[in-house]
């Protein structure tokens, strides 16, 4: 009997310490539900087979790997984003999203999972003037509801017209059709878009918005309070980086380290 | 040492404190090292990688001949100078910006340059067409001098195009100016050619204008400028690259080792707090150990010294068994053992002698229990033999009471059957006195008996109904004669409200009262005995106290206790003068406690003792019924009871009536002899009077008995009551003078006031065994058939002799058997209306005998014949054994005529 009980508190001893080891581990079984926007190339959209490819699709993936949970993932209107996660439809955000005050208020966010400036890109010609001097006048296209757009309308808004579009990928397309002259976007993306098909005759005009600006890095968002899901995920973000993984998934994607 | 304890502690506490301060310092640094060093380290390592990337996407700018991988790679190439990391510190910043700049500007001379050489391309592709359409006028059949310089202008056209198709591949300026200056050469030379109109006959024919010669020539001489400029171009980008390039490996290095640096300070760092720690752990164990070692020295020299010093004290204590002295020490601790082992040794001093004392005692101890064990084996031998004999004597006596018995029984029928004799009434006097030595024998007899099976604890108590006052007026006789002898006056005081009647033993009650009362008769000279009876409280529904005082010769206080064993008088002496077997005492307080009482005695030499028994009685009605004697009286006898005293008169009437006589009282002489009279004349006369001597109005010159019934006929037997000897005057002894008296008076009897029931039974019942039996009484038992057929087993003659006297003139047939076997064959043979069956006979006895009687009329279906048992024994289980066999009743023997009779009558009456 005394050595039915020893066995027992060692059983309890290393079923204690499984519990307890790493804060990264999670319960088996547990499921992770996800939102991403899926229409914001090359970080989230659709690919052929009608599934959600990206960037951003790729971390979350990865993360949940590293936290050991089964990833559900979800593509959400950014309108809509982060009241979804607010009423808790889902529990995390991978939608390359800036950290705003405003937005902190609602949302709690993680460490920057990649940095990345926000840039005007405008056809050549416009290349070499300084700004805000090149847009005067112009049409300036972006996203409705994004950062970006605030910055347009807190700048440019009286020496310009400002467009906005539903999604990104709208406003690429108005900047081809010609209805817009300029596009602000994120370097990464415009990268992207000048290195493709598209972009051809389009170039980066001017400076790009500042280092410092909240534009210039994305987070993921958890619920308010959350706070064992937050650790949870700054220290996989932690993981993915030391790993491997992270430098795997960029370059796939891009050919320098985007972190 | 208290203060070197507390020393060492103090010093432990501060090296563990500082100890655990390093260790943790190092645990903060390993902490930050991760939290904040690495991070840093990364950052710088990420941003090498992107400064390598960033030289990489410049070289491919500068390298790539692919205008679209240039611009792809110029875009990433802004992007990446874009990075935060670079905006670290200002000089990186511009540096990244040069960089930057550098290559948009290579890109931009790759793009000039492949203008340029597409504009050379151009060039050389109208001169080919020149050449081209130059040679298609072949056909043109020129004459001699013309085909000459034709050919000749088309040998330098061909030249010229070789030349510059040669032109992007020159990269020396040198070769470029010499090839510049051929060109020239050979340009003038076609010039000159077209000038002298060499070509004028095939412009004719569509050859080519030698305007347009001229100006192609001119055209791509102009190539040589223009490569021109690309080489330059080339140097220049050259140079820009050049100078990114160097700075971005400067950069790249720079950071690597910035990382490297702070990685390795910081370990460096974590080093050092290491070695310190583990100095100053050393240290500490060192201080330590040195510490532990001085404690110990000194331990050793306060405490365990002091301690072996105590113990080897303790040791030579042991061994020499005196105290000792130890050196005091410093420490009071130590002192207190050294004071604590000099007591010890003085107290194990002690304790040594008396051990030795002990030891002394303890040996004399052995021998006296060696002694006393021997003595209790004797004591428990003599004990057993004793008690071996005891047993032995009550078998003896249990055995032999049978035997003894049987010859009492004879002799006391023999009495009784002389007494039924016409005697005198001297011969009378002479066969009462044999009679009653007889009674008193068997009284003996049965006592002795008595006592055994009361010792054996054989003993079964009767519960049955009995009338206390019988009780008491039987214990009164059986002392009244002797007290009368004596001229003791003998008194009863019972209380008016003790029970009259109780459930109990009342024989064993009467044996007890009688043996008190005739003690205190035996043992007192002169003066009286007092009989109390008063209701005990607490001692059962009917608990009496019987208190029997005389003013005898007292019981002196030793002897007290002792005189209710057995055999005991008060001394040896006491047997002589007062005769007695000494058993009765003891046979009364072994029945006294049986009955659940007490008795006991209080008394004074010379003063008299009085004998206390208190018994518990159940009242009448809860059990038995109760047993009735055959009245010894004839039933419906007629009495007269002559008596002065109307309380006397009224007792000895009820107790007449009880009997079943019918009764006259009168207290006037001359109405008793009026009664008489009539009755005599009416046919139905009296056939006793109770006469009392002290009647006032009796004649004083005839003996008053005589005066009472002269001239009555017939003559009915009178009783004279005589006063208690205490009131008349002394004289000769009292038996004497009422033998005497009895005969002058006429009377039938004398006897004593207070008369009680029984003495009155007895006296009627002799009076009326010589009176003749009153018409309708006693009637002879008569069988089913005639005549009571009665068989008689009996194994001894004489009682054989003396039951078929009893019988002479009741009309009964008697047959008499031997012993159970003859009987029963006599039984089987002829049959009898009663059978009796005395218990004891060889051959076989009752028991069997009646056992087999039973058996056989079982078999034959015929009724059960009466079987009385005549039995020594009349102790309930010997009649329980009876009844068992079969009997139908028993007699005890002695066996009495009249209860021989009585249970003829019965059964005859029942048959």
């Amino acid at each position: 009997m005394p050595r039915l009980a020893a066995l027992g508190c060692l059983l309890a001893v290393f079923v204690l310490a499984a519990s307890g080891a790493g804060p990264a581990r999670a319960a088996e079984g547990e499921v992770l539900r996800v939102a991403t926007e899926g229409t914001y190339p090359p970080f989230s959209f659709m690919n052929d087979k009608g599934e959600l490819a990206g960037f951003d699709v790729d971390i979350a993936r990865a993360l949940c790997r590293v936290l050991r949970v089964r990833c559900e993932l979800l593509a959400v209107p950014w309108g809509e984003i982060l009241d979804g996660l607010v009423k808790n439809k889902y529990q995390m955000v991978v939608a390359s999203m800036a950290k705003t005050p405003e937005r902190d208020r609602l949302v709690d966010f993680s460490d920057s999972y990649y940095r990345s400036r926000s840039a005007f890109v405008a056809r050549e010609t416009l290349s070499g003037t300084a700004l805000p001097d090149a847009l005067r006048g112009k049409v300036l296209v972006t996203q409705k509801g994004t950062e970006q757009a605030r910055y347009l309308t807190d700048n440019y808004a009286d020496i310009a017209d400002v467009l906005l579009t539903e999604d990104m990928n709208a406003a690429y397309d108005a900047l081809v059709a010609g209805r817009a002259d300029a596009i602000l976007s994120d370097s990464l993306q415009l990268y992207g878009f000048l290195t493709g098909p598209r972009g051809r005759g389009f170039d980066f005009v001017g400076e790009a918005l500042p280092a410092a600006d909240d534009t210039s890095s994305s987070h993921i968002a958890v619920r308010e309070g959350d706070e064992e899901l937050l650790v949870r995920i700054n220290n996989a973000l932690r993981e993915i980086r030391l790993n491997g993984e992270y430098d795997a998934i960029n370059r796939s994607y891009f050919p320098f380290s985007v972190y | 040492m208290a203060v070197a304890g507390s020393g060492v502690i103090l010093i432990g506490l501060c090296l563990g404190l500082l100890i655990v301060h390093f260790q943790q310092s190092i645990a903060d640094l390993a902490r930050t090292t991760r939290d904040e060093v690495l991070p840093v380290v990364l950052v710088h390592q990420r941003t090498a990688i992107n400064v390598e990337r960033l030289a990489r996407f410049g070289e491919t700018v500068y390298s790539s001949a692919d205008p679209a991988a240039r611009r792809t790679a110029r875009i990433a190439a802004r992007i990446l100078a874009q990075d935060a990391a670079f905006e670290k510190s200002t000089k990186t910043l511009e540096g990244i910006e040069r960089v930057f700049e550098n290559i948009s500007s290579v890109e931009r001379f790759r793009e000039e340059q492949d203008r340029l050489r597409r504009t050379i391309t151009e060039r050389l592709g109208t001169l080919t067409r020149l050449i081209e359409s130059l040679e298609t006028r072949h056909e043109v059949v020129l004459d001699g001098r013309a085909a000459i310089a034709r050919h000749s202008v088309l040998r330098d056209l061909y030249r010229l195009r070789l030349l510059l198709g040669r032109v992007d591949a020159l990269r020396d300026p040198v070769e470029l100016r010499t090839d510049r200056e051929f060109f020239k050469v050979v340009a003038r030379d076609v010039v000159t050619a077209l000038d002298a109109g060499v070509l004028r006959p095939l412009e004719r024919s569509g050859g080519p204008a030698p305007g347009d010669v001229r100006a192609a020539v001119q055209e791509a001489a102009g190539a040589y400028a223009l490569q021109g400029s690309i080489l330059g171009m080339d140097t220049e980008a050259a140079s820009l690259w050049d100078e990114a390039k160097h700075y971005l490996g400067e950069l790249s290095s720079g950071l690597t080792s910035d990382a490297a640096s702070i990685a390795a300070d910081r370990f460096t760092e974590i080093h050092e707090f290491a070695l310190r720690a583990m100095w100053l752990s050393a240290g500490s164990v060192a201080v330590i150990v040195i510490l532990v070692v001085v404690l110990a020295a000194l331990a050793r020299r306060h405490v365990v010294e002091p301690i072996m010093a105590a113990t080897r004290g303790l040791d030579r204590v042991q061994r020499e068994r005196r105290a000792v002295l130890l050196p005091a020490n410093r420490l009071r601790e130590m002192d207190a053992i050294r004071l604590a082992v000099e007591r010890l040794g003085m107290v194990l001093n002690r304790t040594a002698l008396y051990a030795r004392d002990l030891e002394e005692a303890n040996r004399a101890l052995e021998v006296e229990v060696a002694e006393r064990v021997r003595a209790q084996a004797e004591l428990a031998q003599a004990k057993e033999a004793a008690e071996s004999a005891a047993m032995a004597k009550s078998k003896f006596l249990a055995s032999m009471s049978h035997e003894i018995r049987t010859p009492m029984n004879a002799i006391l029928g023999m009495a009784d059957m002389l007494s039924e004799t016409r005697l005198t009434t001297e011969q009378q006097r002479y066969v009462d006195v044999f009679r009653t030595s007889g009674e008193m024998l068997m009284e003996l007899l049965n006592d002795i008996l008595d006592l055994t099976k009361v010792e054996a604890g054989k003993v079964e108590l009767e519960r049955i109904e009995f009338s206390l006052a019988e009780i008491l007026d039987g214990a009164w006789e059986m002392a009244a004669y002797a007290a009368r002898e004596k001229g003791l006056a003998l008194e009863r005081d019972v209380a008016p409200d003790a029970p009259g009647r109780l459930v109990g033993d009342p024989v064993r009650l009467k044996q007890i009262l009688g043996n008190l009362l005739g003690n205190a008769v035996k043992f007192t000279e002169a003066g009286f005995v007092r009989l109390r009876v008063r209701r005990e409280p607490g001692l059962g529904e009917n608990g009496l106290r019987f208190t029997c005082t005389d003013s005898g010769v007292g019981i002196p206080a030793d002897m007290q206790a002792r005189i209710f064993d057995s055999f005991t008088q008060a001394d040896s002496t006491t047997t002589r003068r007062y005769g007695g077997t000494g058993l009765g005492l003891s046979i009364t307080r072994h029945l006294v406690e049986l009955m659940g009482g007490s008795v006991w005695v209080e008394s004074e030499p010379g003063r008299g003792s009085t004998f206390t028994v208190v018994l518990p009685f159940a009242a009448p009605g809860s059990c038995g019924a109760a047993a009735e004697h055959a009245s010894a009286v004839p039933p419906a006898v007629r009495v007269l009871v002559l008596l002065a005293d109307p309380t006397e008169r009224t007792v000895v009437a009820e107790n007449l009536l009880l009997m079943g006589a019918r009764v006259e009282d009168v207290d006037d002489f001359d109405e008793a002899r009026l009664f008489l009279a009539e009755a005599a004349d009416a046919g139905d006369p009296f056939a006793a009077v109770l006469l009392d001597s002290a009647l006032p109005g009796l004649p004083a010159d005839v003996p008053p008995a005589m005066a009472a019934v002269r001239g009555v006929a017939p003559l009915p037997a009178v009783l004279l009551l005589v006063p208690s000897p205490s009131d008349t005057t002394p004289g000769p002894p009292a038996a004497r003078r009422g033998a005497a008296r009895t005969a002058g008076l006429g009377a039938a009897r004398v006897l004593d006031r207070p008369v009680g029931r029984r003495a009155l039974e007895e006296a009627l019942a002799h009076v009326f065994r010589d009176a003749p039996p009153p018409s309708g009484i006693l009637p002879v038992p008569r069988g089913a058939e005639g005549a009571l057929r009665v068989l008689l087993v009996e194994d001894i003659r004489s009682n054989r002799a003396l039951v078929d006297l009893y019988l002479r003139g009741s009309g009964c047939e008697l047959t008499m058997a031997e012993n159970g076997l003859q009987g029963l064959e006599i039984f089987k043979r002829r049959g009898a209306d009663v059978v009796l069956m005395d218990m004891q006979m060889p051959v076989m006895d009752g028991f069997t005998a009646t056992a087999a009687i039973r058996a056989w009329e079982r078999e034959k279906g015929r009724d059960p014949v009466p079987i009385v048992a005549l039995t020594a024994h009349a102790y309930k289980d010997d009649v329980d054994r009876c009844l068992r066999a079969g009997c139908s009743g028993y007699l005890a023997k002695p066996v009495k005529k009249a209860d021989l009779l009585g249970v003829l009558f019965e059964h005859a009456a029942l048959a």
